[in-house]
Protein backbone atom coordinates (compact mmCIF):
# COMPACT_ATOMS: atom_id res chain seq x y z
CA UNK A 1 0.00 0.00 0.00
CA UNK A 2 2.96 2.33 0.73
CA UNK A 3 4.20 1.75 -2.79
CA UNK A 4 0.71 2.43 -4.17
CA UNK A 5 0.62 5.84 -2.48
CA UNK A 6 4.09 6.65 -3.73
CA UNK A 7 3.15 5.66 -7.26
CA UNK A 8 0.00 7.80 -7.15
CA UNK A 9 2.03 10.78 -5.92
CA UNK A 10 4.48 10.28 -8.76
CA UNK A 11 1.63 10.08 -11.29
CA UNK A 12 0.13 13.34 -10.07
CA UNK A 13 3.49 15.07 -9.95
CA UNK A 14 4.44 13.97 -13.46
CA UNK A 15 1.10 15.15 -14.82
CA UNK A 16 1.55 18.59 -13.33
CA UNK A 17 5.14 18.83 -14.47
CA UNK A 18 4.35 17.65 -17.98
CA UNK A 19 2.11 20.70 -18.27
CA UNK A 20 4.92 22.99 -17.10
CA UNK A 21 7.37 21.40 -19.53
CA UNK A 22 4.96 21.99 -22.39
CA UNK A 23 4.66 25.63 -21.37
CA UNK A 24 8.45 25.97 -21.34
CA UNK A 25 8.69 24.51 -24.83
CA UNK A 26 5.84 26.68 -26.07
CA UNK A 27 7.73 29.80 -24.96
CA UNK A 28 10.00 29.34 -28.01
CA UNK A 29 9.13 31.68 -30.89
CA UNK A 30 7.71 29.99 -34.00
CA UNK A 31 10.09 29.63 -36.96
CA UNK A 32 9.87 32.29 -39.69
CA UNK A 33 7.65 31.48 -42.68
CA UNK A 34 9.53 29.85 -45.53
CA UNK A 35 10.19 31.72 -48.78
CA UNK A 36 9.40 30.31 -52.24
CA UNK A 37 7.00 27.47 -52.89
CA UNK A 38 8.45 24.30 -54.41
CA UNK A 39 7.19 22.31 -57.38
CA UNK A 40 4.09 20.19 -56.81
CA UNK A 41 5.44 17.05 -58.55
CA UNK A 42 5.84 13.91 -56.42
CA UNK A 43 9.20 13.87 -54.69
CA UNK A 44 11.44 11.05 -55.87
CA UNK A 45 14.75 12.05 -54.32
CA UNK A 46 16.13 13.66 -51.21
CA UNK A 47 15.72 17.47 -51.37
CA UNK A 48 16.50 20.21 -48.85
CA UNK A 49 13.60 20.83 -46.48
CA UNK A 50 13.38 24.58 -47.22
CA UNK A 51 12.53 23.92 -50.88
CA UNK A 52 9.39 22.00 -49.90
CA UNK A 53 6.00 23.77 -50.10
CA UNK A 54 4.85 25.40 -46.87
CA UNK A 55 2.24 22.74 -46.10
CA UNK A 56 4.98 20.09 -46.15
CA UNK A 57 7.07 21.87 -43.53
CA UNK A 58 6.07 20.95 -40.01
CA UNK A 59 6.82 23.59 -37.37
CA UNK A 60 9.69 22.60 -35.10
CA UNK A 61 8.00 23.61 -31.79
CA UNK A 62 5.20 21.14 -32.55
CA UNK A 63 7.69 18.33 -33.08
CA UNK A 64 9.69 19.20 -29.95
CA UNK A 65 6.53 19.41 -27.81
CA UNK A 66 5.24 16.16 -29.29
CA UNK A 67 8.52 14.41 -28.44
CA UNK A 68 8.64 15.68 -24.87
CA UNK A 69 4.92 15.10 -24.36
CA UNK A 70 5.23 11.55 -25.65
CA UNK A 71 8.04 10.77 -23.20
CA UNK A 72 6.01 12.04 -20.24
CA UNK A 73 2.85 10.28 -21.42
CA UNK A 74 4.59 6.93 -21.90
CA UNK A 75 6.23 7.09 -18.47
CA UNK A 76 2.94 8.04 -16.81
CA UNK A 77 1.04 5.23 -18.52
CA UNK A 78 3.73 2.72 -17.59
CA UNK A 79 3.68 3.81 -13.94
CA UNK A 80 -0.12 3.46 -13.95
CA UNK A 81 0.09 -0.09 -15.37
CA UNK A 82 2.64 -1.09 -12.72
CA UNK A 83 0.36 0.35 -10.01
CA UNK A 84 -2.61 -1.61 -11.36
CA UNK A 85 -0.67 -4.87 -11.52
CA UNK A 86 0.79 -4.39 -8.04
CA UNK A 87 -2.70 -3.78 -6.62
CA UNK A 88 -4.02 -6.93 -8.29
CA UNK A 89 -1.15 -9.06 -6.99
CA UNK A 90 -1.48 -7.62 -3.47
CA UNK A 91 -5.21 -8.49 -3.47
CA UNK A 92 -4.49 -12.04 -4.61
CA UNK A 93 -1.84 -12.44 -1.90
CA UNK A 94 -4.25 -11.28 0.79
CA UNK A 95 -7.02 -13.58 -0.49
CA UNK A 96 -4.72 -16.60 -0.66
CA UNK A 97 -3.16 -15.92 2.72
CA UNK A 98 -6.63 -15.66 4.25
CA UNK A 99 -7.73 -18.87 2.52
CA UNK A 100 -4.66 -20.74 3.71
CA UNK A 101 -5.15 -19.34 7.21
CA UNK A 102 -8.76 -20.60 7.31
CA UNK A 103 -7.81 -24.10 6.22
CA UNK A 104 -5.22 -24.36 8.98
CA UNK B 1 14.91 -0.01 0.19
CA UNK B 2 11.63 1.22 1.72
CA UNK B 3 13.32 4.41 2.91
CA UNK B 4 15.45 4.97 -0.17
CA UNK B 5 12.62 4.49 -2.63
CA UNK B 6 10.45 7.57 -1.77
CA UNK B 7 13.57 9.76 -1.66
CA UNK B 8 14.59 8.46 -5.07
CA UNK B 9 11.12 9.09 -6.48
CA UNK B 10 11.07 12.69 -5.24
CA UNK B 11 14.57 13.28 -6.59
CA UNK B 12 13.66 11.82 -9.99
CA UNK B 13 10.51 13.97 -10.19
CA UNK B 14 12.46 17.12 -9.30
CA UNK B 15 15.15 16.35 -11.84
CA UNK B 16 12.57 15.71 -14.56
CA UNK B 17 10.88 18.97 -13.67
CA UNK B 18 14.15 20.89 -13.98
CA UNK B 19 15.32 19.15 -17.18
CA UNK B 20 13.14 21.07 -19.71
CA UNK B 21 14.37 24.42 -18.36
CA UNK B 22 18.00 23.32 -18.61
CA UNK B 23 17.39 22.00 -22.12
CA UNK B 24 15.80 25.24 -23.32
CA UNK B 25 18.67 27.21 -21.79
CA UNK B 26 21.30 25.11 -23.62
CA UNK B 27 22.97 26.94 -26.53
CA UNK B 28 21.78 26.31 -30.08
CA UNK B 29 23.67 23.88 -32.26
CA UNK B 30 26.00 25.59 -34.77
CA UNK B 31 25.12 24.23 -38.22
CA UNK B 32 25.91 26.24 -41.34
CA UNK B 33 22.82 26.94 -43.40
CA UNK B 34 20.43 25.35 -40.92
CA UNK B 35 17.00 26.95 -40.47
CA UNK B 36 15.79 28.01 -37.00
CA UNK B 37 13.37 25.09 -37.07
CA UNK B 38 16.17 22.57 -37.52
CA UNK B 39 18.18 24.22 -34.73
CA UNK B 40 15.20 24.05 -32.36
CA UNK B 41 14.37 20.43 -33.18
CA UNK B 42 17.82 19.33 -31.96
CA UNK B 43 16.52 19.88 -28.39
CA UNK B 44 14.93 16.44 -28.74
CA UNK B 45 18.53 15.13 -28.52
CA UNK B 46 18.52 15.76 -24.75
CA UNK B 47 15.79 13.11 -24.23
CA UNK B 48 16.48 10.90 -27.22
CA UNK B 49 20.12 10.02 -26.41
CA UNK B 50 19.66 9.39 -22.65
CA UNK B 51 16.69 7.13 -23.51
CA UNK B 52 18.92 5.19 -25.89
CA UNK B 53 21.62 4.86 -23.22
CA UNK B 54 19.07 3.52 -20.75
CA UNK B 55 17.69 1.14 -23.38
CA UNK B 56 21.18 -0.33 -23.93
CA UNK B 57 21.78 -0.59 -20.17
CA UNK B 58 18.45 -2.35 -19.67
CA UNK B 59 19.28 -4.77 -22.50
CA UNK B 60 22.64 -5.62 -20.89
CA UNK B 61 21.01 -6.21 -17.50
CA UNK B 62 18.34 -8.38 -19.09
CA UNK B 63 20.92 -10.45 -21.00
CA UNK B 64 23.22 -10.97 -18.01
CA UNK B 65 20.33 -11.85 -15.69
CA UNK B 66 18.90 -14.23 -18.31
CA UNK B 67 22.27 -15.96 -18.69
CA UNK B 68 22.49 -16.39 -14.90
CA UNK B 69 18.98 -17.83 -14.88
CA UNK B 70 19.77 -20.23 -17.75
CA UNK B 71 23.01 -21.56 -16.29
CA UNK B 72 22.44 -21.22 -12.54
CA UNK B 73 18.61 -21.52 -12.40
CA UNK B 74 18.26 -18.65 -9.93
CA UNK B 75 14.64 -17.36 -9.80
CA UNK B 76 15.79 -13.91 -8.64
CA UNK B 77 17.77 -13.47 -11.86
CA UNK B 78 14.67 -14.32 -13.89
CA UNK B 79 12.65 -11.64 -12.05
CA UNK B 80 15.29 -9.02 -12.83
CA UNK B 81 15.46 -10.15 -16.47
CA UNK B 82 11.70 -9.85 -16.92
CA UNK B 83 11.69 -6.38 -15.37
CA UNK B 84 14.64 -5.21 -17.48
CA UNK B 85 13.09 -6.55 -20.69
CA UNK B 86 9.97 -4.47 -20.12
CA UNK B 87 12.14 -1.40 -19.64
CA UNK B 88 14.04 -2.13 -22.87
CA UNK B 89 10.68 -2.05 -24.67
CA UNK B 90 9.59 1.10 -22.83
CA UNK B 91 12.73 3.16 -23.42
CA UNK B 92 13.16 1.67 -26.90
CA UNK B 93 9.69 2.98 -27.76
CA UNK B 94 10.74 6.43 -26.56
CA UNK B 95 13.87 6.27 -28.74
CA UNK B 96 11.97 5.04 -31.81
CA UNK B 97 9.36 7.80 -31.54
CA UNK B 98 11.49 10.79 -30.53
CA UNK B 99 14.09 9.95 -33.20
CA UNK B 100 11.72 10.28 -36.17
CA UNK B 101 10.18 13.43 -34.66
CA UNK B 102 13.67 14.94 -34.76
CA UNK B 103 14.53 13.35 -38.10
CA UNK B 104 11.46 14.86 -39.79
CA UNK B 105 12.95 18.30 -39.30
CA UNK B 106 16.65 17.47 -39.54
CA UNK B 107 16.56 15.05 -42.50
CA UNK B 108 13.22 15.89 -44.07
CA UNK B 109 11.95 12.31 -43.63
CA UNK B 110 10.34 10.43 -40.75
CA UNK B 111 12.37 7.24 -41.23
CA UNK B 112 15.31 5.80 -43.17
CA UNK B 113 16.14 2.12 -43.44
CA UNK B 114 19.76 2.75 -42.55
CA UNK B 115 21.95 0.56 -40.31
CA UNK B 116 21.36 2.30 -36.99
CA UNK B 117 17.59 2.77 -37.25
CA UNK B 118 16.94 -0.69 -38.67
CA UNK B 119 19.14 -2.50 -36.14
CA UNK B 120 17.56 -0.58 -33.25
CA UNK B 121 14.08 -1.50 -34.45
CA UNK B 122 15.06 -5.17 -34.77
CA UNK B 123 16.58 -5.24 -31.30
CA UNK B 124 13.44 -3.64 -29.87
CA UNK B 125 11.28 -6.23 -31.63
CA UNK B 126 13.35 -9.07 -30.10
CA UNK B 127 12.54 -7.79 -26.63
CA UNK B 128 8.86 -7.33 -27.52
CA UNK B 129 8.94 -10.98 -28.57
CA UNK B 130 10.54 -11.80 -25.19
CA UNK B 131 7.53 -10.27 -23.40
CA UNK B 132 5.05 -12.07 -25.67
CA UNK B 133 6.76 -15.42 -25.07
CA UNK B 134 6.68 -14.88 -21.31
CA UNK B 135 3.02 -13.92 -21.43
CA UNK B 136 1.72 -16.60 -23.79
CA UNK B 137 4.46 -19.23 -23.91
CA UNK B 138 3.04 -21.51 -21.22
CA UNK B 139 5.24 -23.78 -19.09
CA UNK B 140 8.94 -23.40 -19.79
CA UNK B 141 8.47 -19.95 -21.28
CA UNK B 142 10.95 -18.47 -18.79
CA UNK B 143 13.86 -20.46 -20.17
CA UNK B 144 12.90 -19.88 -23.79
CA UNK B 145 12.58 -16.13 -23.26
CA UNK B 146 15.88 -16.07 -21.35
CA UNK B 147 17.61 -17.56 -24.40
CA UNK B 148 15.96 -14.90 -26.59
CA UNK B 149 17.19 -12.19 -24.24
CA UNK B 150 20.78 -13.39 -24.53
CA UNK B 151 20.43 -13.22 -28.30
CA UNK B 152 18.87 -9.76 -28.11
CA UNK B 153 21.61 -8.43 -25.84
CA UNK B 154 24.27 -9.66 -28.26
CA UNK B 155 22.81 -7.17 -30.75
CA UNK B 156 23.62 -4.15 -28.60
CA UNK B 157 27.30 -3.73 -29.63
CA UNK B 158 26.31 -4.03 -33.30
CA UNK B 159 23.59 -1.42 -32.92
CA UNK B 160 26.06 0.93 -31.23
CA UNK B 161 28.90 0.66 -33.79
CA UNK B 162 26.62 0.49 -36.84
CA UNK B 163 26.87 4.25 -37.37
CA UNK B 164 30.68 4.04 -37.44
CA UNK B 165 30.89 1.07 -39.81
CA UNK B 166 28.18 1.84 -42.36
CA UNK B 167 27.33 5.10 -44.08
CA UNK B 168 24.16 6.33 -42.34
CA UNK B 169 22.16 9.50 -41.89
CA UNK B 170 22.26 8.99 -38.14
CA UNK B 171 25.01 10.95 -36.29
CA UNK B 172 28.08 8.94 -35.33
CA UNK B 173 29.13 7.95 -31.82
CA UNK B 174 31.63 10.83 -31.76
CA UNK B 175 28.83 13.36 -31.10
CA UNK B 176 28.62 12.88 -27.32
CA UNK B 177 32.39 12.95 -26.57
CA UNK B 178 32.77 16.11 -28.68
CA UNK B 179 29.65 17.86 -27.42
CA UNK B 180 29.75 21.65 -27.13
CA UNK B 181 30.73 22.60 -23.52
CA UNK B 182 27.57 24.71 -23.21
CA UNK B 183 25.39 21.67 -23.93
CA UNK B 184 27.14 19.26 -21.58
CA UNK B 185 25.44 20.27 -18.27
CA UNK B 186 21.93 19.87 -19.72
CA UNK B 187 22.85 16.63 -21.47
CA UNK B 188 24.48 14.92 -18.50
CA UNK B 189 21.72 16.17 -16.19
CA UNK B 190 19.20 14.43 -18.45
CA UNK B 191 21.36 11.28 -18.52
CA UNK B 192 21.48 11.15 -14.70
CA UNK B 193 17.71 11.80 -14.51
CA UNK B 194 16.93 8.96 -16.89
CA UNK B 195 19.36 6.60 -15.15
CA UNK B 196 17.78 7.37 -11.77
CA UNK B 197 14.31 6.84 -13.20
CA UNK B 198 15.45 3.56 -14.75
CA UNK B 199 16.83 2.33 -11.42
CA UNK B 200 13.57 3.12 -9.64
CA UNK B 201 11.42 1.50 -12.33
CA UNK B 202 13.64 -1.59 -12.36
CA UNK B 203 13.36 -1.95 -8.57
CA UNK B 204 9.58 -1.49 -8.68
CA UNK B 205 9.05 -3.88 -11.56
CA UNK B 206 11.33 -6.53 -10.03
CA UNK B 207 9.32 -6.30 -6.82
CA UNK B 208 6.16 -6.95 -8.86
CA UNK B 209 7.74 -10.10 -10.35
CA UNK B 210 8.78 -11.31 -6.90
CA UNK B 211 5.24 -10.80 -5.61
CA UNK B 212 3.84 -12.74 -8.56
CA UNK B 213 6.19 -15.63 -7.87
CA UNK B 214 5.10 -15.60 -4.24
CA UNK B 215 1.43 -15.67 -5.30
CA UNK B 216 2.12 -18.70 -7.50
CA UNK B 217 3.69 -20.49 -4.56
CA UNK B 218 0.64 -19.65 -2.44
CA UNK B 219 -1.63 -21.07 -5.17
CA UNK B 220 0.39 -24.30 -5.14
CA UNK B 221 0.10 -24.50 -1.36
CA UNK B 222 -3.63 -23.83 -1.54
CA UNK B 223 -4.05 -26.62 -4.14
CA UNK B 224 -2.08 -29.08 -2.02
CA UNK B 225 -4.35 -28.41 0.92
Amino acid sequence: MRHARTIMLVLVAFTALAASASLAAAAQPPPPASGQAAAQEPQDQFVPVKTLPAQEQLPAPTLVMAAYGFVWAVLLVYLWTIWRRLMKVEREMLDLSARLGEKR
Amino acid sequence: MNRVYPVGVVLAVLMFAAAPYLVMAAPDMQVQGATPGVLLSYKIFFYHVPSAMVMFLAAFICGIASAIYLFRARPGADHIAAAAAELVVLFGLIVLVTGPLWARKAWGVWWQWDARLTSTLLMWMIFVAYLLVRRFGGPGAEKLSAAMAVFGTANVPFVYVSVNIWRTLHPATSVVPTLDPGMRPAFWFCVVSFMLLFGLLLALRTRLEQRRAHVEQLYLLADED
